[in-house]
């Protein structure tokens, strides 16, 4: 039903209009509008005669005919994709970090952090042995004597 | 595209030998000059290759974004050409026949008629020719091409084909 909706939608002068745009064609007509196109050039003869007017120049368009080398395209071998070109610039920046440096130093930088923090955690205070003195002395500190002179 | 942004060289030979002699063509017919129109295929294909990771097939078919690209290059070349010298006047987009010599001979003074006709054309007109009636692509997607309204397309084409029609009988 939609069909015949959009038939009875389209106005010759839609159709002049399509004719005029996209030549007589119907593979190159708006597809929406394909079917009703047909529909109205069945009932209408102005339209077929312009659509024969525009299949005149589309012959003539017809003769241009360009065509494409066939030349196989080779792409550089040295020409990375922008998904590469982004992993080898977090791979520089490393290396750029890390130049300066040779063998065992860019190992020894590597594991600095985890030594740090190994030696952090030997340095740390003592553990608590005895918490509920710990936790009275934290609870009831000792008052501040004053003078009163 | 997936495939070819993750560097799949195999994935983008397969891309390009559907798709390139369709972009050499469309560039042909803007620029109607061979050598910057493989110029423009080359740089196409490249910029499809390094920036694939952008290719969204939610907004746009393979064959539209490869025509928007080698659009925007073309009007890139026609707007510095035009400030240096016409392209108009050595047009090339003649091939070899394999027809007879009568034939050739006949096909080559239409060929050459019409790549004059075409060359007077404005290059929005050609344009909108170009995309829709020799790449035969959905006005939809000429319209994103160029940047236009469906509407616009129409007009332009409408414009064309009327200007094009008038230069032919002129000529004729």
């Amino acid at each position: 039903m939609k069909t015949s909706d959009s038939q009875s939608a389209l106005s010759l002068e839609r159709g002049v209009a399509i004719l005029d745009a996209y030549g007589a064609s119907p593979a190159r007509w708006p597809e929406a509008q394909r079917e009703a196109m047909l529909a109205l050039l069945m009932r209408s003869s102005e339209l077929r005669a312009h659509r024969d007017a525009a299949a005149n120049l589309d012959s003539s368009l017809d003769l241009w005919d360009v065509q494409a080398k066939a030349h196989p395209f080779l792409l550089p071998e040295s020409l990375p994709t922008q998904h590469a070109r982004e992993q080898q610039r977090r791979d520089s920046l490393i290396d750029d970090l890390l130049s300066p440096l040779v063998g065992w130093q860019r190992l020894a930088f590597a594991a600095a952090p985890m030594m740090i923090g190994f030696f952090w955690g030997l340095q740390g205070t003592n553990a608590v042995e005895d918490w509920s003195t710990t936790e009275f002395s934290l609870l009831n500190p000792i008052p501040e004597v004053t003078s009163n002179e | 595209m997936r495939r070819v942004s993750r560097g799949d060289r195999d994935a983008f030979a397969a891309v390009t030998a559907v798709h390139a002699p369709a972009i050499e063509r469309f560039a042909l017919r803007l620029l109607l000059q061979r050598q910057r129109a493989e110029e423009v295929l080359q740089e196409t294909l490249m910029r499809a290759w390094r920036e694939a990771a952008r290719y969204d097939s939610d907004r746009a078919r393979l064959s539209t974004w490869l025509h928007q690209i080698a659009h925007n290059l073309c009007i890139d070349i026609l707007r510095r050409e035009s400030r240096e010298q016409p392209l108009t006047e050595n047009a090339d987009t003649t091939i070899g026949s394999e027809d007879s010599p009568e034939t050739t001979l006949q096909r080559q003074e239409a060929h050459q008629q019409l790549t004059k006709a075409f060359s007077a054309l404005s290059q929005r007109h050609r344009t909108a020719l170009a995309l829709t009636y020799y790449q035969a692509l959905p006005n939809r997607d000429a319209a994103q091409i160029m940047g236009i309204s469906i509407r616009a397309l129409e007009s332009l084409l409408i414009r064309a084909r009327r200007e094009l029609k008038t230069i032919l009988e002129e000529s004729a």
